[in-house]
């Protein structure tokens, strides 16, 4: 069941500076949690610092996390924490939409002087899409087409199952309508044979 | 339709009606209404002199994208312009939405509030139309740079001989950093007139994604990686404007290695390093970047999944109308069939019926002649 820890936007040219932040940290333990929200933090100013703008970077640890950075090219830097089996392209589209979320906005002016506390209230849209994008299937649309477009393809061949058994059955209808039209017509010739020699 | 203020007139009138008719209860609820107007027509003024300015932001953006020169090129501006003008669209569209639900708070006469209303839709189409000619420009843009690489690809693909391998760049590598690069929009106008030059300054702005490569940040890289990005980031404004028609927000195809080399400028430098083969190397392993390839190379490989199948959902449609066109012929044999049976069926209900009628029939004349052979019988015993 692909996961993801923590989505988070953070400015390059300012050394790598969170300007916001989310976490789901509810499969850790209760006590460990503090630690790996430190861990995380770290993760991302260090991702960031070392991600040049423009360029996307998967970086995987402890063969347990994975982060994905995307730098843009004006410093804005989106960072997604998720586990091995989320699917890479569908973090990277969420990173570009954050990205474009949050540049949107919050205007380049404001990036000075933001942080996580703040943003947390300013922008809880970022909390609920964390939540949305526990489900890859949510996040992407291209998952998304591709898993209606399997289901279509699974209810077509039942269809065309019962499709060929309706045939089967109307093989054996026409069978068995032929049969019947020629015995009625026996009954009918019999019938008129019957009536013919009538003078006794 | 321009949102002018005509409150001046409106007092004017006023005051002469109220000098003719007297009533200053009127002129009161007047006065009171055409405080509301006002600060209506302030704020419907206020966003179409926004509107204006981004339009002219628009226009500055459109004679800068239309310049076909290969190397007078101004990414960053660009970029900035296109992102200074997608906020201004934003606030613009937030704005208008206040004022809308703004006016439909306030309680005003029938005619107040078509007014008003007329005055946001006129707002609302003119926001539409820049940012239907916002897409356009980005469009626009997007194909003069896949324009500007192709013609760079035919200058720097000529001359192969005498091309250097990639080894010889790593050292040449700290001589680029050290090139000065005082702005990275410096006309090389002299590089326009013959092809030396030219040549000379495209491997040298390629030169500059050797860094890249490295992974490490450097002026000339981030440099290139701006126009780099700001191409890549061009394929969320294509999409933004039509955010109002509910699009998902999804990257374009293009893969950022061809975007590159469209937005790669001269750098002004001095430094003339034949680097022909490297170049190659360089198109052909893109935007320096395994992860990126890899996220490319998955969508690509996505979309054309998404194509196969409905391909095949296609294929599946046209066998299940074959398959039902046959059955219907069986259809209609059955029909024929069971008519025929009817038909039978009924004639000889017929024919047993006379049948019937006539055994019905003939029992009487059997008990006839029965009678008369038993008289004849009689007859015989009598007379013997």
């Amino acid at each position: 069941m692909p996961k993801v820890f923590s989505i988070a936007v953070a400015n390059r040219n300012d050394a790598g500076r969170i300007l916001a932040a989310e976490h789901d940290l509810t499969s850790f333990n209760y006590f460990q949690r503090g630690s790996v929200q430190e861990f995380l933090g770290f993760f991302i100013k260090t991702a960031t610092e070392r991600t040049s703008p423009g360029m996307r970077q998967k970086i995987e640890e402890q063969n347990m996390y994975v982060g994905h950075v995307y730098v843009r090219s004006d410093g804005l830097a989106g960072i997604i924490v998720t586990d091995m089996e989320y699917p890479t392209r569908t973090a990277f589209t969420i990173v570009n939409k954050i990205l474009e979320e949050f540049s949107s906005k919050f205007p380049t002016s404001q990036w000075a002087g933001l942080n996580p506390g703040s943003t947390a209230s300013t922008y809880p849209e970022l909390k609920a899409q964390l939540v949305k994008f526990q489900d890859p299937h949510a996040a992407d649309p291209l998952l998304r087409v591709q898993r209606d477009l399997d289901e279509t393809k699974i209810v077509l061949h039942k269809t065309m199952e019962s499709l060929l058994n309706r045939g089967e059955v109307l093989d054996d209808l026409v069978q068995r309508s032929d049969q019947l039209s020629s015995q009625s017509k026996m009954f009918y010739k019999t019938a008129k044979s019957t009536n013919s020699c009538c003078t006794y | 339709m321009t949102i002018k203020e005509r409150t001046n007139e409106f007092h004017a009138c006023c005051e002469s009606l109220s000098q003719r008719s007297n009533s200053s209860a009127k002129l009161l609820n007047q006065q009171n209404h055409q405080n509301a107007k006002t600060e209506f027509a302030k704020a419907a003024s206020l966003i179409a002199r926004e509107i204006n300015a981004t339009m002219a932001k628009l226009h500055s953006l459109t004679l800068l994208a239309k310049k076909k020169t290969l190397f007078d090129d101004r990414p960053n501006e660009i970029n900035e312009l296109v992102q200074g003008i997608k906020q201004d669209i934003n606030k613009v569209n937030r704005q208008i939405s206040l004022l809308q639900q703004h006016q439909r708070q306030t309680a005003l006469s029938m005619q107040l509030k078509e007014h008003s209303s007329n005055v946001i839709t006129s707002l609302q189409t003119k926001l539409a139309s820049t940012s239907s000619e916002f897409k356009n420009i980005l469009e626009i843009r997007t194909q003069n740079m896949k324009d500007q690489k192709n013609r760079r690809d035919q200058y720097s693909f000529a001359p192969t001989g005498g091309s250097s391998t990639p080894q010889p760049q790593q050292p040449g590598y700290p001589v680029q950093n050290v090139t000065p690069q005082p702005s990275p929009f410096a006309n090389p106008s002299p590089a326009n007139n013959n092809s030396g030059p030219l040549f000379g300054a495209i491997p040298s702005s390629n030169s500059a994604s050797a860094p890249l490569f490295a992974g490490d940040t450097s002026s000339s890289s981030s440099l290139f990686s701006a126009s780099a990005t700001s191409a890549a980031n061009y394929s969320s404004p294509l999409y933004n404007p039509d955010r109002k028609s509910h699009l998902a927000d999804n990257d374009s195809m293009q893969p950022d290695g061809l975007r590159n080399r469209g937005g790669v400028t001269g750098n002004g430098s001095d430094s003339v390093i034949d680097m022909g083969g490297f170049q190659q190397q360089q198109l052909v392993q893109g935007n320096n970047n395994a992860a990126t390839m890899e996220y490319i190379e998955s969508r690509g490989q996505a979309i054309e999944s998404i194509e196969s199948t409905i391909a095949e959902l296609g294929q599946i449609y046209s066998q299940f109308t074959q398959i039902l066109s046959q059955q219907r012929e069986m259809v209609q044999r059955i029909d024929v069939n069971v008519m025929d049976t009817e038909v039978n069926v009924s004639n000889a209900h017929g024919e047993l019926a006379k049948y019937l009628e006539r055994l019905q029939g003939n029992r009487w004349l059997m008990i006839q002649v029965f009678g008369i052979l038993v008289v004849f019988f009689m007859l015989f015993v009598v007379i013997s």
